[in-house]
């Protein structure tokens, strides 16, 4: 008798452990960390990557959200047309014509860039292209021949700085225009125009409950937080040694990470480097720090922050990035560092 | 008086323990059998080679080319023909989605896992 309730017994408990092991597998779905790496849009790498339930349902999300940047790295493209859009160069090349009606996003990127010409006091200036144009030609012609690479002359940069003004970017946001009157001028937004269009799509996707951190090209979002982990652990180069990690960083949800540097887009000349972020003020290279890594929350603004900070000196940038809320490093060119005061939260 | 667990008890218990120990340690090796070397070219997977198999692979295409060296469990490039040697300086890659790039060449090498889940 006791034998046979004894087997009873074990019979109901395995078979209600094996209902519950059922229900809780099915309750909540066991979540991967993928990871996809994209060349291609905003001239520069994307890494994405990410938690889902398999492979195939991160390899959708995540071409969802590159082909997301993609629309706008072809929006805020200055180099080529796209048949059927009016983008950028479309703009610039109407320069002194006529205005272009445009997507409302480049209507926004441009205010907001007006925005950040007057927070940085001009030294994030998106009417810069006919000074930038130079340094860029300069960097394609080294690549190709590095021997005949040559830094752009004084007198040219000067008399192209004259078509740099601000104010002769007519923004008509009523009915969808942007207008340069002055012909010899152009935009060039490479200084914050990754950033802002990361922030657009991560905030689209901030309530499809994906954790994911985003990084293109040296711009960090995250969306959420790991799974597996308490905080994103984002790492800051060594200028000196790229295969090196100088500091890892624990970064929250919904947070950016942006750095500049000189360590990967510039060219030499008689063993002088130039690197491709340019001081308004001297329409040279800057040449203040090897890299500055700004953490905010917004990554259009840690991106044309990171440019202001890594153009102006340290006594204007940190006064410029404690008004803003901005937390950054510096790494200067004998290896010395800055941070903000609250820059060491971030890190053990 | 019977007892509570029975020498023939702890036996069974205890096999069946050791069987799922086993079980469970196979399918943990079967998994981390291979990570595996993946080429990928302007966006398109290209190849992927074994990480524990020592092998020289020349990348060559419109864009330029790049030299892939898989030694002793770890990917590098040797040497390439872009102007800036990035990544070159990389150096070494061992781990999961640690990831070598030449941008001007469209090229990324990263390591990936054998299974796909």
């Amino acid at each position: 008798m006791v034998a046979k309730n004894k087997r009873v017994l074990s019979v109901i408990i395995a078979c209600v452990l094996l209902i519950s092991c059922v229900f809780a597998s099915s309750c909540e779905k066991e979540r991967f960390k993928y990871q996809k790496t994209y060349i291609g849009a905003f001239d520069t790498v994307t890494v994405i990557t990410g938690f889902s339930e398999s492979q195939k349902s991160f390899d959708a999300i995540a071409d969802d959200f590159y082909h997301r940047l993609e629309e706008y790295g072809r929006l805020y493209d200055i180099y080529q047309d796209y048949v059927g859009i009016n983008n950028l160069k479309t703009v610039n090349d109407n320069a002194g014509v006529k205005p272009v009606e445009v997507d409302s996003r480049i209507i926004d990127l441009l205010l907001f860039s007006k925005e950040l010409y007057e927070i940085t006091g001009g030294a994030v200036n998106f009417a810069m292209g006919s000074v930038l144009k130079f340094w860029h030609d300069e960097m394609i012609h080294a690549q190709f021949d590095p021997e005949s690479a040559s830094v752009p002359d004084e007198i040219t940069l000067k008399s192209a700085s004259l078509h740099t003004s601000v104010d002769g970017v007519i923004i008509n946001a009523d009915e969808g225009t942007v207008y340069l009157s002055d012909p010899l001028m152009s935009l060039d937004v490479g200084a914050l125009a990754k950033g802002y269009a990361l922030e657009r799509v991560a905030k689209e996707f901030e309530a499809r409950d994906w954790p994911a951190i985003v990084n293109v090209g040296g711009n960090v979002r995250t969306l959420g937080m790991p799974l597996n982990e308490d905080f994103w652990s984002v790492g800051i180069k060594d200028p000196d040694n790229t295969s090196k990690i100088l500091k890892i960083l624990k970064i929250g949800g919904n947070c950016s990470v942006v750095t500049s540097g000189d360590y990967e887009r510039y060219f030499t000349v008689s063993d002088i480097r130039y690197c491709h972020i340019i001081d308004p003020s001297t329409l040279y290279s800057a040449v203040n720090f090897k890299s500055v890594t700004v953490i905010n929350a917004d990554s259009g603004l840690a991106d044309a922050m990171s440019t202001a900070l890594f153009i102006l000196d340290i006594a204007q940038g940190l006064e410029l990035a404690q008004k803003y809320g901005i937390e950054a490093i510096w790494i200067g060119k004998n290896g010395e560092r800055y941070v903000t005061p609250g820059f060491s939260d971030y890190y053990e | 008086m019977k007892k509570l667990i029975g020498k023939a008890d702890i036996i069974v218990i205890c096999s069946l323990l050791f069987l799922a120990l086993s079980l469970l340690l196979i399918i943990l090796l079967f998994n981390q059998r291979g990570l595996y070397v993946t080429v990928t070219v302007n966006n398109e997977k290209i190849i992927s080679l074994p990480l524990n198999e020592n092998a020289e692979y020349p990348i060559e295409n419109e864009y330029g080319s790049n030299y892939l060296v898989i030694e002793d469990g770890y990917a590098y490039i040797r040497d390439a023909d872009c102007r800036d040697e990035i990544c070159v300086r990389t150096g070494r890659i061992n781990k999961v989605n640690e990831i070598i790039v030449c941008l001007p060449h469209k090229l990324v090498i990263s390591i990936e896992d054998g299974n796909e889940n």
